[in-house]
């Protein structure tokens, strides 16, 4: 079998190992597949090349998909890319269907991962040679449709939503600008900790999770209502296969979404799930019920975060540039093997190359498998009582903020100051997701609009006349700001009516 | 000892499971051995895929045996690199490894006045990079850097944007093209050069593609992947010229020295050389130690094989001379820096 | 026209571009939800009293401010004393608190609850995976 000539049964094994420790990784608030690999790159040296590709790609499969869980179950967001997952994965645990979400999300990343493994396999160097026609005008232009969400996921006032994520965008901003080290926006006294800005994953975690913990002592830690019910009561609350049936759709194009997002070098991972999950609500037919427990949202959130992985593979083997910060580290693992990435690796690595590809589709299924079948057990952390989840929960975001930069007390300072910072923003009506959203892509917007403009000497015209895509994504941008003023209104009109 | 037992348990149980033939730990019996349980060796960079971080963990692995201690590279970065290093312990438990750009980040003023050269103390230098250079697209009308030069004077019409990066290496090896250029042709040609600031590699590379740049700053282990001919047309580049003294073997590429770039009235030539930078009032039985331990790494072949696979060569200068060394070579580079062009002037 | 579709750029003010103009739209979409705030209540008529408070009516003193404080503890606590200390303390604090009665039983809960995690922690990731911890 051509399976075993290519991979060699210890690259199986270590690819499970991988998965497994992934899927740690992912599920642990502050946690994530990028840290999880860096930690084992070194170890790579000592192994094969084909093992080492399988125990990385199993992390990197199993981190991403990792994060569902505390998301799902907790609100909490294990990655960044798992942040759309709470908007609606979490309504329904609070409905009793915890088990079912994990199960729906699970089946999702598994047929995302695959889907986009798919194109890998299929059209690696094409889609690579597109990818690089995307200048920065274009990448400016996705990112700033990836921030149309913002828009649609405001929940009440449509300006204050806006006002958060711009709010967002401007802390991210805080920090050195890379491309002349100019230091701005830093508050007095504090420029030795904040020369490269506040760390994602702290003010991700410290937000929800920190933020989250303040608002139930406040409330005393009382049981929440879903920690009494039974997560399988009733027939709503059953997974079955055919919670897919009307989401073919859905599974495709939020998948494909994924993926494109991830062949695009330098548009970040949780671009992917945001603008998948905000095409998932405007095409639905039922958008209101979208953040109150829709599978749809769901579905579209998973299945993109997992189309990532085969998508940022596709510039990294065809071009030998990174698709995103994980197969960044990615990179280095064959470096260190003396493996040289670049527009030739597939044809002059055959083997090597359909190792990957194997390797992949093992990790996807081992990772349906391994989590499917024990969700079993990690749902039962929902009944977990407060006062012991809690003080749990605290201690690994403070090792996992800790840790994320190889041991910068900032960063755990970052985490309560913005768990503080969370819990006041909930008090006086900012929106937090829309906020974080905002944190999450607004350097990178800043980036590519600073880099438009170099290349042009500073003409703003730029962003129209730069060709048919540009003009093809203007579109879509106001399409989905349009549509969300009238989602928005339409919204505000049901509330009033059930008000009445 | 709990510690140890653990540490060794998990030591043991990796290497089962990785299956690899590898022996046992460092021979005891070495006079280099260091009495610390692990080093730790920040770099100034913050990418796990480039030359830093290649060299500084090739280096370490081989230094791990011969100094019988654990090393672990972080890549944190240049300014989180030298906080680190200004509040790490005497011991040599916390070590820096960087390249040249840590005292011309400081000339340039990228990095801040106390972290000039003299403020560390300088271990020994490791390796080079000879593979540093320019490069342009595929079908580019000059072949090398003094043939571009020489286009921008018969077209007067054109101009040449340069893609670097402020503060490092390639802005001092931009300014010496920058300069000669000046110096040949005038300023009737050296005023259409401009340049394209940006930050990595992969920027770098895209900016020559999305033609924002028509020349970009590279190096073979980066971009040789490149410059082959069944590349296809739209991404293909080719080099240039490298900034290295001599030609780096297997590449069919002119130094800079060749073509006759010459600045101050010398050849123009820079080699990337990597090196340890330690705390000030370091101990000094670690810092000869480490000296030693280099010295023995740098000897062997197997180490210099590692290097080759990424076309980096040896460059062994011992830490008793390396600070003069590095002094002289920051004072001629100096010499450049005053006479260089001010980027805001050239920068679109 | 065309001066005011064109940015004035200069090398060393790049980082001062896009903060400008994210600070103008901010300042904008403030003004205009402050605004529309006024305007309501003007509407409303201001005789209306204002019905926002900060905290909920039945709010635990106890429990919100004594995990705050903890939580801002912590940090100082790991420097000095380490991790495993503080974090055995920590844990152990929290859910004694969270429990909210001193009890045989409730003691117990958070000693348990404080060593085995702590435990786990450190062991997992301080020496399987070798990550820094505080």
């Amino acid at each position: 079998m051509e399976l075993i000539g290519v991979l060699s049964p210890m690259s199986i094994l270590l690819c499970f190992l991988g998965v497994l420790i992934g899927i740690i990784f992912g599920s642990i608030p502050g946690m994530t597949a990028t840290m999880a690999i860096a930690i084992f790159l070194p170890i790579t040296y000592a192994l094969d090349m084909i093992d080492s590709i399988g125990l990385l790609i199993g992390l990197y499969v199993g981190g991403i998909s990792g994060g569902l869980v505390p998301a799902i179950l907790l609100n909490i967001p294990g990655t960044p890319s798992s942040l759309c997952t709470t908007f609606d994965g979490y309504p329904m645990t609070q409905n009793g269907q915890g088990e079912k979400a994990l199960k729906v999300g699970i089946t999702a990343s598994l047929i995302g991962g695959l889907l986009s493994l798919t194109i890998l396999y299929f059209f690696a160097p094409l889609l690579a040679s597109v990818a690089i026609d995307f200048s920065s005008v274009e990448k400016f232009l996705i990112i700033i449709f990836a921030l149309t969400i913002i828009a649609s996921i405001s929940k009440g006032s449509l300006l204050v939503g806006i006002f958060s994520g711009i709010l967002g965008v401007f802390v991210s901003l805080i920090g050195t600008f890379a491309d002349n080290n100019e230091m701005r926006l830093i508050p007095p006294g504090l420029e030795e900790q904040l020369v490269y800005g506040f760390s994602l994953l702290p003010v991700l975690i410290g937000l929800f999770a920190i933020g989250q913990m303040l608002i139930e002592a406040e409330e005393g830690m009382k049981p929440a209502t879903h920690q009494n019910i039974d997560l399988n009561k009733g027939e709503k609350s059953r997974f079955k296969f055919r919670v897919f049936k009307n989401q073919m759709v859905n599974l495709f194009r939020s998948s494909v979404l994924g993926t494109f997002i991830g062949i695009l070098p330098g548009v970040g991972g949780s671009a992917a799930s945001i603008t998948a999950y905000s095409q998932a609500k405007s095409f639905s037919k039922k958008p209101s019920n979208f953040g109150k427990g829709e599978p749809e949202g769901l579905i579209a959130s998973e299945s993109a975060n997992n189309g990532l992985t085969g998508g940022a593979l596709i510039p990294l083997l065809s071009l030998g540039i990174p698709g995103d910060s994980t197969t960044a580290i990615l990179i280095g693992a064959f470096l260190l093997q003396g493996i040289e990435v670049g527009p030739l690796f597939i044809p002059t690595n055959p083997d090597l190359w359909s190792g990957i590809v194997y390797a992949l589709i093992i990790a996807n299924i081992v990772m349906f498998a391994m989590m499917f079948f024990s969700i079993r057990y990690f749902a039962k952390i929902v009944y977990i009582p407060k006062y012991i989840i809690f003080p749990i929960i605290i201690v690994m975001c403070t090792v996992g903020s800790y840790a994320i930069n190889n041991g910068v007390m900032f960063d755990v300072w970052t985490l309560l100051l913005f768990g503080l910072a969370g819990y006041i923003f909930m008090k006086i009506g900012i929106q937090i997701p829309p906020f974080l959203i905002g944190f999450i892509l607004g350097a990178q917007c800043e980036k590519y609009f600073i880099d438009s403009l170099k290349g042009n000497g500073g003409d703003l015209t730029v962003f129209f006349t730069n060709g048919p895509v540009a003009l093809v994504l203007w579109i879509l941008i106001i399409g989905a700001f349009v549509y969300a003023i009238l989602d928005n209104r339409s919204a505000k009109r049901n509330d009033a009516r059930d008000a009445s | 000892m709990k510690k140890i037992v653990i540490t060794t348990f998990i030591l043991v149980t990796a290497l089962l499971l990785s299956a690899c033939g590898s022996e046992s730990n460092a021979s005891q019996d070495d006079g280099n051995n260091v009495d610390l349980s692990r080093v730790r060796v920040v770099i100034g960079s913050s990418s796990t895929g480039g030359d830093t971080y290649q060299n500084a963990e090739a280096v370490s692995r081989y230094l791990e045996d011969e100094m019988g201690t654990n090393m672990k590279v972080d890549a944190i970065g240049a300014v989180k690199a030298f906080d680190e290093l200004s509040s790490a312990k005497d011991d040599g438990s916390t070590v820096m490894f960087f390249h040249d750009m840590a005292y011309l980040g400081v000339e340039y003023g990228a990095f801040k006045e106390e972290n000039k050269l003299e403020n560390w103390t300088i271990g020994p230098v490791v390796a080079i990079n000879p593979g540093n250079g320019f490069l342009t697209s595929g079908e580019a009308p000059y072949d090398t850097l003094a043939e571009s030069a020489e286009w921008l004077n018969e077209n007067p019409e054109e101009t040449i944007t340069v893609a670097i990066q402020a503060g490092g290496v390639s802005e001092v090896i931009f300014d010496g093209y920058y300069l000669w250029a000046k110096e040949e042709f005038g300023t009737g040609v050296s005023d259409r050069i401009n340049v394209y600031v940006t930050g990595s590699q992969e920027d770098k590379n895209q900016a020559l593609w999305d033609g924002n740049a028509d020349i970009i700053h590279g190096s073979i282990g980066a971009n040789a992947e490149y410059t082959k001919d069944e590349v296809e047309d739209k991404i293909k580049m080719k080099f240039l010229g490298l900034t290295a003294s001599e030609r780096v073997e297997g590449y069919d590429i002119p130094t800079m020295a060749e073509q006759g770039i010459m600045v101050n009235g010398k050849e123009f030539t820079f080699d990337k050389e990597f090196y340890f930078l330690m705390p000030k009032n370091v101990d000094k039985e670690f810092a000869d130690k480490l000296d030693q331990a280099v010295q023995e790494v740098v000897g062997m072949e197997k180490y210099q094989e590692d290097l080759q696979k990424n076309s980096y060569i040896t460059n062994y200068i011992p830490a008793s001379e390396s600070t003069e060394y590095l002094l002289e070579k920051r004072k001629e580079v100096n010499k450049i820096i005053e006479k260089a062009p001010d980027l805001d002037e050239i920068a679109q | 026209m065309e001066d005011l579709l064109t940015v004035e750029l200069s090398f060393s003010e790049y980082h001062l571009i896009f903060p400008r103009i994210v600070i103008t739209i901010l300042l904008i979409l403030g003004a205009i939800i402050v605004f529309r705030y006024f305007y309501k209540r003007m509407k409303l008529g201001s005789s209306k009293k204002r019905d926002f408070s900060f905290f909920i009516a039945t709010y635990d003193k106890t429990k919100l401010f004594g995990s705050a404080i903890l939580l801002f503890l912590y940090p100082f606590m790991m420097e000095r004393l380490g991790f495993l200390i503080s974090t055995i303390g920590l844990m152990f604090f929290m859910t004694l608190l969270f429990i909210g009665k001193i009890k045989k039983t409730a003691l117990f809960t958070s000693l348990t609850n404080a060593l085995a995690t702590t435990f786990v922690i450190w062991y997992v990731f301080g020496q399987l995976f070798d990550i820094t911890l505080p």
